[in-house]
């Protein structure tokens, strides 16, 4: 059995940038300079920094987002998001990355706006509805069977999941973004991932 | 390595996140260990199923919503824009005093008072706030000229206001007293104690016989509970001024970076003139 690995995690912004994505975001997380000037710009309350940070974080967040708190609930969020950013971002210290910051935030919100939905007796829609025009092809199918699967995660092990994944943080921004030790990063990944091939299975996907 | 252990550390190896030995350790095993190497292909399969997950697409007026919101939060405060304002609307800073479990409640939200702009004493503070957060000794200068200020040393400013004023050697966060003064203003002689820390930052503290709301004229107020204490917050440029009942007088602080700072500040000269009544009971 082979044993070698593809380093899928880190090509997932390259896949991502070669699919017409914003390229800059691998660049960005590689220099931290261009995101200080903007977040100074922020701190300042100037309107075109706040609009420049917005653009270059909101992609990722948002695709966080739906997968924490669904379609319908994920445009709401987002929007607290950002004013959260904004209103704290004098507190940023600039001890960690900014992104990872941003995230931690991100996090907590879903993590509340979840809480808020469950003392409502709301249920947090594991499944939404099918879109009848949807692409029934395969590939598809396999991402809305991974949807599904991701959905049923507990939201800790989903955001773990996501963040690695999808947005390639290392263990160490995982860990700060959810205020969590680096070592449970890995035993999270470890559960996320078994649950999500078994019930990948269940769910009728033939790897 | 055994099993269990190279089980526990697939993910972290899977993601190059240990160090080379372990990483090395771990690869070996998986080499001999069909259920491991079985694992880390699954999670391969897995990687390639998220790569083609489709990033879903932000609603285009995204960006207009937030920009409203922010401008929403700059209107509360006239004159203000930017992210200093949004420190200082009430949900900023109930989010802000919740966060570090201050007890704060937030009574009103900003108005502006009616106030006679003409008085002497407003004009005379106008020019002081206008002053003091880019040069405070500039500022102080505007009051000590106009109200014949003087600096005394604690037994001397009892004397003049006669009681003992409340003012520690220090304050939270490293600010040390610096100076005492005796200021005869219109309404009351009061003292002004200022406190700077390491980092240049002043705080000034007037303690005097009554509420002295119109000090501050026209600018926007906020009324808040602190620790218990009804605290009238007033936006003073980047800076908050505040006037609170503390024992039988008022406490006006002035160069507070937040409500956090004043919470604190509340509290802690609260605690302070406790301290002191508890002494002049017990001799």
């Amino acid at each position: 059995m082979s044993t070698s690995r593809s380093r899928f995690s880190r090509t997932n912004a390259t896949v991502a940038a070669s699919n017409g994505a914003e390229p800059s975001d691998d660049a960005l997380r590689k220099t931290s300079d261009p995101m200080a000037d903007v977040v100074a710009g922020c701190q300042r309350g100037d309107r075109q920094s706040q609009r420049l940070l917005y653009e270059r974080c909101h992609r990722r967040l948002f695709g966080l987002l739906v997968r924490m708190v669904g379609h319908q609930d994920a445009p709401d969020v987002l929007q607290h998001v950002f004013l959260q950013v904004f209103m704290k971002i004098d507190q940023f210290s600039g001890r960690a990355r900014f992104e990872t910051w941003v995230y931690r935030l991100a996090i907590n919100e879903c993590l509340q706006f979840r809480r808020k939905r469950a003392r409502a007796h709301c249920q947090m829609p594991a499944d939404e509805p099918p879109d009848p025009s949807a692409d029934h092809t395969l590939r598809a199918q396999q991402q809305e069977l991974m949807e599904r699967a991701l959905s049923e995660l507990t939201p800790e092990s989903r955001a773990v999941f996501v963040l690695r994944e999808v947005d390639g943080l290392s263990y160490r921004e995982i860990a700060a973004a959810s205020e969590i030790k680096e070592g449970t990063v890995g035993s999270r990944l470890n559960q996320a991932r078994t649950q999500l091939r078994k019930r990948l299975v269940e769910l009728g996907w033939k790897p | 390595m055994n099993c269990e252990t190279a089980q526990e550390l697939l993910s972290a190896c899977y993601d190059w996140e240990l160090n080379p030995d372990v990483d090395v350790a771990v690869h070996d095993h998986a080499k001999s260990c069909a259920n491991c190497a079985q694992r880390l292909a699954e999670f391969t399969e897995l990687s390639n199923l998220t790569a083609d997950l489709r990033q879903p697409a932000v609603p285009a007026r995204m960006w207009s919503a937030i920009s409203s919101s922010l401008d929403a939060e700059t209107d509360r405060r006239p004159g203000r824009s930017g992210v200093s304002g949004l420190r200082l609307s009430p949900r900023a800073a109930i989010a802000a005093a919740l966060l570090v479990g201050l007890s704060v409640t937030f009574l009103t939200f900003w108005r502006r008072n009616a106030s006679n702009e003409g008085s002497e004493m407003v004009a005379t503070f106008g020019r002081y706030l206008s002053e003091v957060d880019q040069s405070p000794q500039r500022a102080q200068q505007v009051l000590l000229t106009q109200y014949e200020g003087q600096l005394v040393d604690l037994n001397r400013a009892a004397s003049e206001v006669k009681f003992e004023p409340n003012v520690p050697e220090e304050l939270p966060n490293g600010f040390k007293r610096r100076g005492i003064y005796v200021l005869k203003m219109p309404c009351c002689t009061c003292t002004q104690t200022l406190y700077t820390n390491s980092a240049g930052d002043t705080i000034a503290i007037f303690e005097h016989a009554d509420e002295q709301q119109d000090w501050f004229g026209s600018r926007p107020t906020m009324m808040a509970q602190c620790h218990g204490k009804q605290t009238c917050l007033v936006q003073v440029r980047d800076r908050l001024a505040a006037t609170w009942k503390c024992g039988r007088r008022y406490l006006t602080v002035v160069g507070a970076r937040n409500v956090e700072q004043v919470a604190e500040l509340v509290a802690f000269l609260d605690r302070h003139s406790q301290a002191l009544a508890s002494d002049k009971g017990a001799t």
